[in-house]
Order: structure tokens, then C-alpha cells, then sequence
């Protein structure tokens, strides 16, 4: 499975498993749209993707009962679909943040990065 | 340029995802290329004069259309879909064989689902039939004249049960 081609590199890899919680905490407090998401992951230098790759998570989030979307007049503009965070989706983030915790301690020890 | 202009290479753009994700389902596919088609919409509304350079850079930032259409094909493990179809296997075999294969597969399966039931069926009646032969009904009774006697019996002995149990649930 290992695909080390343009786009598969480590810091793509590392985003693989955290992008879409890093995406379901962006949702806590608020509902948002699509552009504005994109743009708060974009101001983040090391979860930085192409915007587009943020569709097909979104995609597998709301098919996976993370998400819910609904569309809402803008005062510019077209109407925009706003992705908010569901009850499933926030125990999945719950459930993130304790794993989170533990994994990244895992690793700082081994990989030798706890004080850094 | 004009903004049909821009329209046409937004289109471009699109058409370029689709063709890259020509192997997701139709479903799938359409609802990628209408979320970034919204993408682009709502980011246009925000460019305070539309130009070229400007839309260029929403399509620019939004990546290559194979990038995409690749993150999306990766995107079917989480719920649906859980691999994309093997591809390494005879393909021109797969597609010929499978459409046939499983209607027969499903077919014998029906056949043996209806075999199943009717067997049970057979088995529950047979059961009821007994039952009711054991209890002297089903004609039996009427035949014989001397059955009601014994069905009277159960019927008469819960009555006095009750009386007996109250008193004890007073204590």
C-alpha cells in the first residue's frame, strides 16, 4: 500500500488519519462553509493541502454521519452549503482527542521527541 | 476576458476532474464536481474584481484535477467502498462473467430459501395437526362421544386456584 509518487509523501501520510478530525474540531463551535474551511486548513502550514482534496473528506465525513450539511442564503453571492458537526460526529472527536493523546506520547518517547 | 470566457475554463477545469474520477460511481463523481463547482462560485463571489488572474488562482489553489479525483478514490474506504476492484485480474473475463454469475448465484439461493420454508411449514402444521389430534379435536371428539370429559377437567381446576392464592397474599 505504501505509494511514495507526488502527493504520497510523509507529511501527507501523517495528514491522512488526522486532516478529517482536524476538520471535525474546525466544526465544534460552529457551523462553516466549504471556502471558509479550506482557508482555516490553508493558515495551518503543516496540514496545508490543495484545497480541492478537502471535498472527497467532506464527502466521507457526511457519508459517514460526522457531518451534516445544509444550504444557507449569503448576503454575496451564492447560496453556500454549510457542513456542521452531528452527535456522532462530535463523540468521534471526543474519542480522537483521548487517542490523540496517548499515540502522540507513544511516539514522542520512542522517536525520541518528547522534549522538543 | 469576458466572463463567459472564465466560465469556460472553470468548465474545463471540471470536465478535467471528471475524467479523472471516470472510475468512481456516478454518483460519487457528480457530487465531487458539484461541491468544487460551489467552491469556485462561492470563492469568485469573494474576488473584489474578477479577472483571469484571479479565477486562475481559485483553480490553482484548489490542485490537479488527478490529486483529487485520487484523494476521492482513497475516500471510499471509510464507509462504502471499502478497496476499489482488484485490477490486476483478467478484466475482459471479470465483467462477462460476474453480471451472469450472480443472478445465478442468487437464483439457487431463492431456491433453496423457498425449500427451507416449505419444509418448516410442513413441519408446523404437522406439529398443529398433532396437537390438536393429542387434544381429541379435529372431529376426533364428536366421534368418539366420551372426550369432552377429559377437555372439562383443565378448564374446572384454575378456578379454585385463584381462591386459594388471595389469602396468601393478604399475609
Amino acid at each position: 500500500m505504501w505509494r511514495m509518487t507526488e502527493g504520497f509523501g510523509l507529511a501527507s501520510s501523517l495528514r491522512r488519519g488526522t486532516l478529517e478530525f482536524c476538520v471535525l474540531a474546525l466544526l465544534r463551535e460552529r457551523p462553516r462553509y466549504g471556502v471558509e474551511l479550506a482557508q482555516q486548513l490553508g493558515a495551518a502550514e503543516a496540514l496545508a493541502t490543495t484545497e480541492g482534496t478537502l471535498y472527497p473528506l467532506l464527502s466521507r465525513l457526511r457519508r459517514s454521519g460526522w457531518v451534516a450539511t445544509s444550504w444557507r442564503e449569503s448576503p454575496a453571492g451564492p447560496p453556500r452549503r454549510y457542513y456542521s458537526l452531528t452527535r456522532a460526529g462530535r463523540s468521534a472527536l471526543e474519542h480522537f482527542r483521548a487517542e490523540w493523546v496517548t499515540f502522540r506520547d507513544a511516539v514522542d518517547r520512542i522517536v525520541g521527541t518528547e522534549n522538543r | 476576458m469576458t466572463g463567459s470566457s472564465l466560465d469556460r475554463m472553470v468548465d474545463d477545469w471540471l470536465a478535467r476532474v471528471a475524467q479523472e474520477a471516470a472510475d468512481l460511481p456516478g454518483d460519487r463523481r457528480a457530487e465531487l464536481v458539484a461541491d468544487l463547482r460551489e467552491h469556485i462560485a462561492v470563492a469568485r463571489a469573494d474576488l473584489v474584481v474578477e479577472t483571469e488572474a484571479g479565477v486562475r488562482t481559485i483553480l490553482e489553489r484548489l490542485g490537479d484535477p488527478a490529486t483529487i479525483a485520487a484523494e476521492a478514490r482513497y475516500g471510499g474506504g471509510s464507509t462504502t467502498r471499502p478497496e476499489p476492484p482488484a485490477p490486476q485480474l483478467p478484466v475482459a473475463a471479470a465483467p462477462a462473467t460476474t453480471p451472469a454469475a450472480q443472478p445465478d448465484r442468487r437464483g439457487r439461493a431463492s431456491v433453496w430459501i423457498t425449500v427451507a420454508i416449505a419444509v418448516v411449514a410442513v413441519v408446523c402444521f404437522g406439529c398443529v395437526v398433532a396437537g390438536l389430534a393429542a387434544y381429541g379435536v379435529f372431529g376426533v371428539r364428536e366421534v368418539v362421544g366420551e372426550a369432552p370429559e377429559p377437555v372439562n377437567v383443565p378448564i374446572e381446576v384454575p378456578s379454585p386456584t385463584p381462591a386459594s392464592v388471595t389469602p396468601g397474599a393478604d399475609r
